[in-house]
């Protein structure tokens, strides 16, 4: 098996905070960061930084979402990404350098 | 509105059509953009609140079309944005943010920032983040003043589209 590319990393976040979101069932409590970070293994994809509304695509006039995504290691490693880069990533449009340091992201999502 | 978007995510675009047509309509934003379809009953809800709309045709980098409507309760300032974007591409150059900026209602200070660092971390709650279209910059003094018409805002339209639910018997 390859190593995982970036794009795989991502669509690996976006499943997961796609689970979580359809899992959203905490007990009472539980901190909004808690609320908002939804868990699998060793990673936890922090989706507060998401926000309201729609953007459309510059590539294609798709509709991305707007804000952060950030991914979280148990072992304190940490990258952050625009939402839209789910959107990217499934329509195969360019991630660039400056859009995520792939690098980190496929390292934290190798080790979930 | 495609089959693709979750329900969840149709509701919730529909709840955000209700809440930036009251926030238009309260001057709050002085116009807004809807960039998907929505249901008939939401639109006439809006023209009922004053709002008049008109559409507008951006172009994708690969030549898609995307059609967008444009609301506000001041004629004038749609057609300034009508003329000033109508037939464009669709990109986020300064310029372009800038300009949104001043027709969303989005406060310069946060536009500059939005400018120079998307994401940086600012002061605000999730919750108060999460009232919001736009990024609020680090250490804000115009967006805390617009939270409580926000809120405010979105408590109206959660409960217009509460009641537009029982009228178009929408399936759960």
């Amino acid at each position: 098996m390859g190593e995982m590319t970036v794009v795989e990393a991502i669509r690996k976040v976006e499943e997961i905070h796609q689970r979580g979101i359809e899992a959203r069932n905490r007990p009472r409590g539980t901190t909004i960061e808690e609320m908002l970070t939804y868990r699998s293994g060793k990673v936890g994809v922090y989706t507060g930084r998401v926000q309201r509304g729609v953007l459309p695509c510059r590539y294609c006039g798709g509709w991305t979402g707007m804000g952060e995504i950030v991914v979280r290691h148990e072992d304190g490693r940490e990258v952050t990404f625009g939402v839209e880069l789910y959107h990217y990533a499934e329509a195969g449009h360019p991630i660039m350098p400056e859009d995520v340091d792939g690098e980190i992201l496929v390292a934290i999502m190798a080790d979930a | 509105m495609p089959e693709t978007l979750a329900l969840s995510s149709r509701r919730q675009l529909e709840e955000d059509a209700l809440y930036l047509g009251v926030l238009t309509a309260w001057q709050v934003k002085p116009l807004s953009r809807l960039e998907y379809p929505v249901e008939t009953p939401i639109l006439n809800l809006l023209r009922e609140w004053g709002l008049t709309f008109a559409p507008v045709t951006r172009f994708a980098q690969d030549g898609t079309r995307c059609h967008h409507l444009a609301f506000s309760v001041q004629p004038a300032l749609l057609a300034a944005y009508c003329a000033e974007f109508d037939g464009t591409r669709l990109e986020e150059t300064p310029a372009v943010i800038w300009a949104e900026a001043h027709y969303f209602g989005y406060p310069p200070c946060c536009a500059e920032s939005f400018i120079r660092a998307p994401h940086a971390p600012n002061d605000l709650t999730v919750e108060e983040q999460g009232l919001l279209f736009h990024h609020a910059c680090p250490g804000c003094r115009v967006t805390p003043a617009l939270i409580p018409r926000y809120r405010a805002a979105l408590a109206v339209a959660q409960q217009q589209h509460q009641r537009l639910e029982l009228y178009t018997g929408a399936a759960a």
